[in-house]
């Protein structure tokens, strides 16, 4: 396959064996899963004390919690991606820099992941909003906190990218994690502040594309010079 | 085109070590062992010639006239494999495969299932499949091997491929570089680093020998084997040998070295036995001096 013909989702089979969309599919079953296990997991300890499942429920319900079991389940999971390193004393990195494309290949596999990242957190954000609607698990603002849950998360996306620069894996392995939940409880706090209007949320996620590209770029040049060929 | 490779002062600095100015050829058609101690710069210069490490000076021709190895036209004909974690070690044979196709022009899944066959790896179109983690070193080795020799190249370059293959397999690989080599008889190449080289030396035309960072000798096994001498005496005989050889080990009773072919009449005046080394001896001979040289 010529490296020029190779798509983004190629080029990300070529570094995890998964194709773009595979790997989408697979995040967002991975954080579905985790948020779904959380609030179930919290639903039995409130069954325990409350004694009756409609009880505990309304315990859940409208509270800060859930909004926040969102935001930690989703930024568990783009930040392992996001942090997912190809360095060349890894398993596999020596072979990465000779596939056809070299440093192309990789840039196209990291914004193909990147892709995927987006689609997992809408995917995660959307089965909150779900179970909000049926009104299994309800969020303090209803769909207004997905929101800003979201945009917030998809600042720590850009964030994230920025930790890469850290040279130091335990520094940027034990930093990224405050950063990430950081932004994200942003999203948790600031619709109680802003009454749960949404023009904020939507102006954070109109910012947060542009920051994502930059972010991304700037981390792709770093890694390019400081660790590619080094 | 007589050269695979033609390697001209080739520099790389780290903090700690430094490849220096290395100057030495990959003979086209021929399998080129390279040599050396551990932290040599074996390694280095492997992942230098390959395009893994940039290097900070020097450069490299390959083909007779190629230079970048950014470039996939280089890349499709060099087939490059490391001797540890080449591939991730979550992956499967189907992964590799899956893989490889789209990261190669020239990766044929039929040779890969061929040479699994052959290396008793299992099937890569089964559908449970072990992953690379749960294989032994030398089964790992193995996957590494399959994997690039189904590649249609025209220079393997390989990094300790025979480090952790029992011997029998060292054997099957000997003859792999054999069948390689042959197969498009003077157009192909072969560049391995070993430490086994007694085990390789069936496999071996050419030798390059590294210390600290630099390329202390090279050539034609053949040649190498009429240009240098083994040496061996009785102990009485040894201090009037030892200024004419170029490593020397006594003990009590005898000694034992390497000495320059041009010095044989003169060592056999001090009652010596002189023999034609194997690569194995001639390469802790050369190895030694430089160690000694070092000090």
């Amino acid at each position: 396959m010529k490296s020029n013909s190779l798509t983004l989702s190629q080029a990300h089979k070529i570094y995890t064996g998964d194709s773009m969309g595979m790997f989408a599919i697979k995040l967002s079953f991975g954080g579905i899963l985790m948020y779904s296990a959380t609030i179930f997991t919290f639903f039995i300890i409130m069954l325990l004390s409350e004694g009756n499942a409609s009880d505990a429920l309304k315990e859940l319900s409208g509270t800060a919690l859930i909004n926040t079991f969102l935001t930690m389940d989703a930024g568990i999971v783009l930040m392992i991606t996001g942090l997912m390193q190809y360095d060349k004393q890894f398993p596999g990195g020596k072979y990465f820099r000779t596939v056809n494309g070299g440093f192309d290949t990789y840039r196209k596999m990291k914004n193909a992941s990147l892709i995927a990242r987006v689609i997992a957190l809408i995917s995660i954000m959307l089965v909150g909003a779900i179970f909000d609607r049926l009104g299994l698990f309800k969020l303090s603002f209803g769909t207004n906190d997905v929101i800003y849950i979201g945009a917030f998360l998809l600042i720590s996306i850009g964030l994230v990218n920025f930790m890469n620069l850290i040279k130091n894996p335990a520094v940027r392995g034990l930093s990224t994690p405050f950063i990430t939940f950081a932004a994200g409880l942003l999203g948790v706090i600031l619709p109680n502040i802003l009454d749960g209007k949404i023009y904020f949320a939507l102006a954070v996620a109109v910012i947060a594309v542009p920051f994502i590209v930059i972010s991304q770029k700037v981390m792709l040049s770093d890694y390019k010079k400081n660790k590619w060929n080094k | 085109m007589n050269n695979a490779i033609e390697i001209n002062g080739i520099t790389k600095k780290y903090k700690d070590f430094t490849l220096g100015g290395v100057q030495a050829v990959v003979p086209c058609g021929f399998a080129t062992a390279l040599i050396g101690a551990n932290g040599a710069g074996k390694t280095t210069l492997i992942d230098i010639l390959c395009g893994v490490t940039g290097k900070t000076g020097g450069k490299a021709v390959y083909f007779g006239d190629m230079t970048d190895t950014d470039d996939d036209k280089l890349r499709n004909r060099i087939g490059y494999c490391s001797s540890a974690n080449f591939f991730p070690m979550d992956w499967t044979l189907k992964k590799i495969a899956d893989s490889m196709e789209l990261g190669f022009d020239n990766f044929d899944r039929q040779r890969f299932a061929e040479l699994c066959r052959r290396f008793k790896l299992g099937d890569p179109t089964e559908k449970k499949q072990k992953k690379l983690m749960k294989l032994s070193d030398g089964n790992k080795m193995r996957t590494y091997l399959a994997a690039v020799l189904a590649r249609d190249t025209e220079l393997l370059v390989l990094d300790e491929p025979a480090s952790s293959l029992d011997p029998l397999v060292r054997d099957v690989l000997c003859d792999l570089f054999r069948e390689y080599l042959s197969e498009r008889d003077g157009e192909r190449s072969v560049l391995f680093s070993t430490h086994n080289i007694a085990d390789m030396e069936y496999a071996t035309d050419y030798a390059i020998f590294m210390a600290n960072g630099k390329v202390i000798e090279q050539g034609f096994v053949e040649d190498l084997k009429e240009k240098y001498i083994l040496v061996h005496g009785d102990a009485e005989n040894a201090d009037k040998a030892r200024p004419f050889m170029i490593s020397f080990s006594g003990g009590r009773t005898g000694f034992e070295g390497i000495a320059l072919a041009e010095n044989a009449e003169m060592l056999r005046a001090y009652d010596t036995a002189v023999e034609t080394p194997t690569l194995q001896q001639l390469s802790v001979g050369i190895l030694r001096k430089a160690e000694e040289d070092e000090k």
